[in-house]
């Protein structure tokens, strides 16, 4: 399988698939809210990770951070 | 792909779909492709920030070529005892080189321990009767060389790996997975190979580890305990399956190394 036997090459193949069969998906059906995307693209990202068992920097996985902060800020701006 | 490599990429993807996100972001139902340059700087982002498997630094390949010191002239002893048998039973020259473990005459291969006490140690057979000690006796069975009247049928030596169990846990338990020990040894700390991957077949396991640092060990160390990643390899399997495990066979190329392990090692005579 040459460049998939490394974990994180295989990850970063599943999650960008992923990726753009949800952004592909979602435009199919004519969503138009950003935040929909982005939702999906955070759980995307998570279920991937797990699914892969990759983990990214010693300490702090910052892109996830990033990603949790904007699915939070996108959940709260569509409740208020 | 190299860690490099994959760093420029993850940033060159990561600016490009900034470029998309920011311009498609302007301009009225491009909600699709804002996402697009969103899910592009995210992969770029992770696939920049992944921990690299770098291999292992100078300073840990001394670690780990210190530790083999200790038990190196008792394996040149050993090696040169069987050489000479071999040489006067067989008219060999002891082995072929790249494979480990079983090649020294007719001698049984050395036999990774479970973890018992102080660590899990290696059983070294010094002469070639059939069948083993039972693993109690292996257990017990001397740390050096006895004068040569004495009939010692093996010798219990330590190898680099004989600690794992202080790092996996005690009685560290199959069901996280032989593979995954085995990656977070031989990948992530010893950094001595970019990938491993374990096959288990009946009562033997194949490992397969893509560019392994070998060469690291002496002669003797290759030819009695295996090459270090395999003997690394050996001692992560004992200790996680709490089976006695010999190296059947130890393939080296220049990009992987594959060693078959077999388990209940103390029972195959």
């Amino acid at each position: 399988m040459g460049i998939l036997d490394e974990r994180e090459n295989a990850f970063l193949l599943g999650f960008e698939g992923f990726s753009f069969f949800i952004v592909v998906s979602l435009a199919y059906f004519g969503e138009e809210r950003i935040a929909v995307y982005l939702s999906g693209l955070t759980i995307a990202y998570f279920s991937a990770m797990l699914v892969f068992g990759v983990k990214t920097g010693r300490y702090l996985n910052f892109v996830g951070v990033v990603l949790l902060v904007v699915f939070a800020w996108s959940v709260v701006t569509t409740v208020m | 792909m190299s860690d490099g490599g994959r760093a420029f990429l993850g940033a060159a993807l990561a600016g490009a779909g900034s470029l998309l996100a920011i311009f498609s972001f302007n301009v009225p139902g491009m909600v699709p492709f804002t996402a697009m340059g969103v899910a592009m700087v995210v992969v770029g982002m992770t696939a920049a920030a992944l921990r690299e498997p770098k291999m292992g630094t100078d300073f840990e390949m001394a670690l780990l070529k210190g530790s083999m010191l200790g038990i190196e002239p008792l394996l040149n002893e050993i090696y040169a005892k069987r050489s000479k048998v071999g040489s006067v039973s067989e008219g060999g020259d002891g082995g072929t080189p790249n494979q480990g473990g079983n090649s020294t005459g007719n001698h049984p291969s050395a036999i990774y321990l479970p973890p018992k006490g102080e660590g899990a140690p290696v059983y070294v057979p010094l002469d070639d009767q059939r069948p083993l000690a039972a693993i109690e006796e292996m257990g017990q069975a001397p740390t050096g060389l006895l004068p040569s009247d004495a009939h010692q049928r093996g010798i219990r030596v330590f190898s680099a790996g004989s600690s794992l169990v202080g790092v996996l846990g005690a009685g560290a338990d199959e069901s996280s997975g032989v593979e995954e020990a085995l990656r977070r040894v031989l990948v992530e700390e010893a950094r001595l190979c970019s990938s491993v991957k374990a096959v288990k077949t009946g009562n033997a396991i194949v490992v397969e580890m893509r560019n392994a640092r070998a060469g690291q060990e002496t002669e003797s160390h290759k030819m009695i305990l295996g090459s270090l990643p395999t003997s690394l390899a050996a001692s992560v399997v004992a200790t996680v399956t709490t089976s006695p495990v010999a190296i059947e066979a130890e393939e080296i190329t220049l990009k992987r190394t594959i060693a078959r392990l077999s388990f209940g090692a103390d029972k195959a005579g």
